[in-house]
């Protein structure tokens, strides 16, 4: 009696009256499922595109960042876990940002986009979906940072007002999403192979973490499969670990455990495949997948040099290169 | 038994009575990762009051039908 | 003298007790009202260093 059930995420939360899901901010109060924080961030920031990370989709643009508390995963390795693994009630600073001032806010420091981000935006989907109409009215663009853990009615839906998603593969095997998240493999390869249906532009980000998800073999099956069903041209991140939150007992991934996974992935056949949070490694930067020319030098979130023309083309061999330019 | 034992067995007795009831009283209800949590209720209720947090109807399945 | 000294001594540790009361009284009222007070989002400080990934 008074129970509702969330359908958002592959959880199906049953939640008593009083009790939250498992998302810690979709709440039953008096029979009825409310998202606490809507409107409510706790974390505004203006980050590069580069931050969520984003290589082809308007590089060097500057994205309004907004998150709630509370998340739908509880990954032992969160480097958010101050935001996304705390109720919405355990926040010390929440600010008052409903979707018009969040526009506002966004036009006024002249970002490109507005970016849900930080924790897992989908625990906070009406509030996305509401800011990025209104985005959308205003000529903003809309960027979904996600574990992609969300069922498919709605993410179908979230796609008609998105217009790119980084979505973080953390393993290529539903063993680690269930001993180091909470969660499972399925669900999160379907969110992808539907933005990628829907138009969204995509782009993936896997972190390695040493003896965890670093297996070559897997690995290969992950390259093989995004090579099958996202496409070649999908921007890969492969992103070196640091020890956070609950898993402090690992070493940061050793860059050679990063230069393997990314010969693997190319061997693959992924044209565009980056190694992130090492600052000013090389395969930060775009090349042309035809003749090797660097197209986008990256350091860090910074661009230092813009060589693709404006259709989004090699000046040197004229080979188009998938983004959004 | 020396007085010192049964003084010793109560000990561990009380001890165990008490890892027994906190064991009992998480029985049931909220289980980590696996539905639903039991949140500082009263809490939520406060912020929600004072605007902190919101009442937004999150139903939007239903709000589409 | 002696007695006047003492009185002395003892209403200079009054005060600093007034004092010390008094402080800790502002403070907490301070944090407590502040923890109340509403944050619209201008007082964010949205280029502010952070280690948030994302």
């Amino acid at each position: 009696m008074g129970d509702v059930t969330c359908e958002l995420c592959p959880r199906y939360c049953t939640i008593p009256e009083g009790g939250a899901g498992d998302c810690r901010v979709r709440v039953n109060i008096d029979g009825k499922l409310v998202a606490t924080t809507y409107g409510r961030p706790s974390s505004v920031h203006i980050d590069p595109v580069e931050k969520k990370p984003l290589y082809h989709f308007h590089p060097g643009s500057a994205v309004f960042s907004i998150a709630t508390a509370g998340c739908n995963l509880h990954c032992r390795n969160c480097q958010n876990w101050q935001l996304s693994q705390r109720g919405g009630e355990e926040m010390e600073r929440i600010y008052r940002a409903e979707p018009a001032d969040v526009v506002d806010a966004a036009l006024a420091e002249n970002c490109h986009s507005i970016a849900y981000t930080y924790s897992d935006p989908i625990i906070f989907y009406e509030y996305v979906y509401d800011t990025s109409v209104l985005a959308h009215d205003h000529g903003l663009k809309n960027i979904f940072v996600t574990a992609g853990y969300i069922n498919e009615k709605p993410m179908r839906r979230l796609c008609q007002v998105i217009d790119a998603t980084n979505i973080d593969l953390k393993a290529f095997d539903d063993g680690f999403y269930r001993r180091n998240c909470s969660g499972s493999l399925k669900p999160v390869l379907d969110a992808m192979v539907i933005a990628r249906e829907e138009g969204v532009w995509l782009e993936v980000t896997n972190l390695v973490i040493p003896t965890l998800n670093d297996d070559i073999a897997t690995v290969r099956r992950m390259a093989h499969w995004i090579r099958d069903n996202l496409g070649e041209q999908t921007p890969l991140h492969i992103s070196r670990f640091t020890p956070h939150y609950q898993m402090r007992n690992l070493p940061p991934t050793p860059v050679e455990s990063l230069h393997r996974v990314w010969n693997e992935a190319r061997d693959a056949g992924l044209k565009y495949v980056y190694i992130g949070n090492i600052y000013g490694h090389k395969s930060e930067s775009t090349y042309c997948p035809n003749d090797n020319t660097r197209l986008i030098h990256r350091v860090g979130f910074s661009v230092e040099e813009y060589n693709l023309t404006s259709d989004g083309r090699c000046p040197v061999c004229n080979q188009k290169v998938s983004g959004v330019w | 038994m020396k007085r010192r034992d049964i003084k010793f067995a109560a000990l561990v007795a009380v001890n165990l009575l008490a890892i027994a009831g906190f064991l009992l009283s998480h029985i049931g209800g909220e289980s980590a990762y696996t539905g639903w949590r039991k949140i500082d209720y009263p809490a939520l209720m406060q912020k929600i009051n004072s605007g902190d947090l919101v009442r937004h109807n999150a139903e939007y399945w239903r709000k589409q039908q | 003298m002696k007695s006047r000294n003492r009185i002395s001594t003892m209403r200079r540790r009054f005060l600093a007790l007034l004092a010390v009361f008094s402080g800790s009284l502002l403070t907490s009222r301070s944090v407590a009202t502040g923890k109340q007070r509403q944050l619209s989002l201008h007082e964010a400080d949205f280029y502010k260093p952070h280690d948030l990934a994302g």
